[in-house]
């Protein structure tokens, strides 16, 4: 479980999977709260298939649920940030544990291998000053920031509408 | 290969080959292996010769501050992404020395020429299934 892996970004062979969960049951009357987004390329395929999920029970917001077919351009953008990141070489055995109130959670499988990372929400980088493995939990925060930002990029490109072009 | 000619319209396809999906305002390229220092107006430049962007997004690194090495932009016509394509494929577009690699970002089952590669049989499926089993 805590051995850690290398993904290959050119390979298409093996199957690549990624999770990011985000949430938790932070106030009785909102209920559970979340986002949740992953992206799955099968062997051989010649896209990935992106999904995206937010809950807010805020103002009676409903779950909003979008999924889409990305090129493998995109893909390899995306293995290659987690690659960067070097998650894969960090382990959450000595990080905070996981609350009702407050989870996140990173999980990546290619092929065989598979890595999952568990924790509470990490508010800011200054929350975590104090923690034994504050390197590694940075590492987790950040990858978490510019994946999510990727994915709100993708999201809102695909399905936003422009209010008005100007021309 | 990022057309072909059927019929006399042109189908854009992305560099594995599968069919481009054409997104709410345009058509999304996704650009990568950018120098961390490029701007917006480096992409703008570059590209502007051959067609008209209708958005950006060039994302930074939360960390560094410098971008993260990828974009996104946004083109409505078809026939302007090809002519990029086709100047791309006979000579990279280049930002800072960074060979770019660009493609379309979101692709398609297309339901009338292709058969669909899903295992269930279903042909596209909008669906949320069920999340993998959690160990």
């Amino acid at each position: 479980m805590s051995n850690s892996f290398d993904i290959d970004p050119i390979e298409r062979n093996k199957e690549f999977y990624f999770r990011f969960y985000s949430g938790g049951f932070r106030d009785i009357e909102l209920g559970h709260e979340f986002l949740e987004f992953d992206i799955r390329h099968e062997p051989r395929e010649e896209f990935a298939i992106l999904r995206y999920a937010n809950q807010t029970n805020y103002r009676n917001e409903d779950l909003i649920k979008k999924e889409v077919k990305v090129s493998i351009l995109v893909l390899q953008e995306f293995i290659d940030i987690i690659r960067k990141s070097q998650i894969l070489l960090e382990s959450d055995r000595n990080w905070p544990k996981v609350t009702r109130e407050s989870k996140q959670e990173i999980e990546i499988r290619y092929g065989k291998n598979k890595k999952l990372f568990k924790t509470k929400t990490i508010v800011s980088l200054s929350s975590i000053r104090n923690e034994e493995e504050k390197e590694s939990l940075k590492i987790f925060y950040y990858l978490a920031q510019d994946l999510k930002t990727l994915v709100y990029s993708l999201i809102s490109l695909h399905f936003k509408i422009k209010p008005f072009r100007l021309q | 290969m990022n057309s072909i000619q059927i019929a006399g319209a042109s189908r854009p396809y992305t560099r594995e080959h599968a069919p481009v999906s054409k997104s709410v305002e345009g058509y999304i390229l996704i650009i990568t292996n950018l120098h961390p220092e490029t701007t917006e107006d480096n992409l703008y430049e570059i590209f502007e010769e051959y067609c008209k962007i209708s958005n950006i997004h060039l994302n930074n690194d939360k960390q560094t501050g410098f971008i993260k090495g990828y974009a996104f932009i946004e083109i409505v016509e078809l026939d302007e992404c090809i002519e990029l394509f086709k100047i791309h494929e006979t000579e990279p577009f280049e930002i800072f020395g960074n060979k770019l690699n660009i493609d379309y970002a979101f692709v398609t089952n297309d339901v009338n020429d292709r058969k669909s590669r899903s295992r269930n049989g279903n042909i596209d499926n909008n669906d949320r299934d069920l999340s993998p089993i959690r160990h």
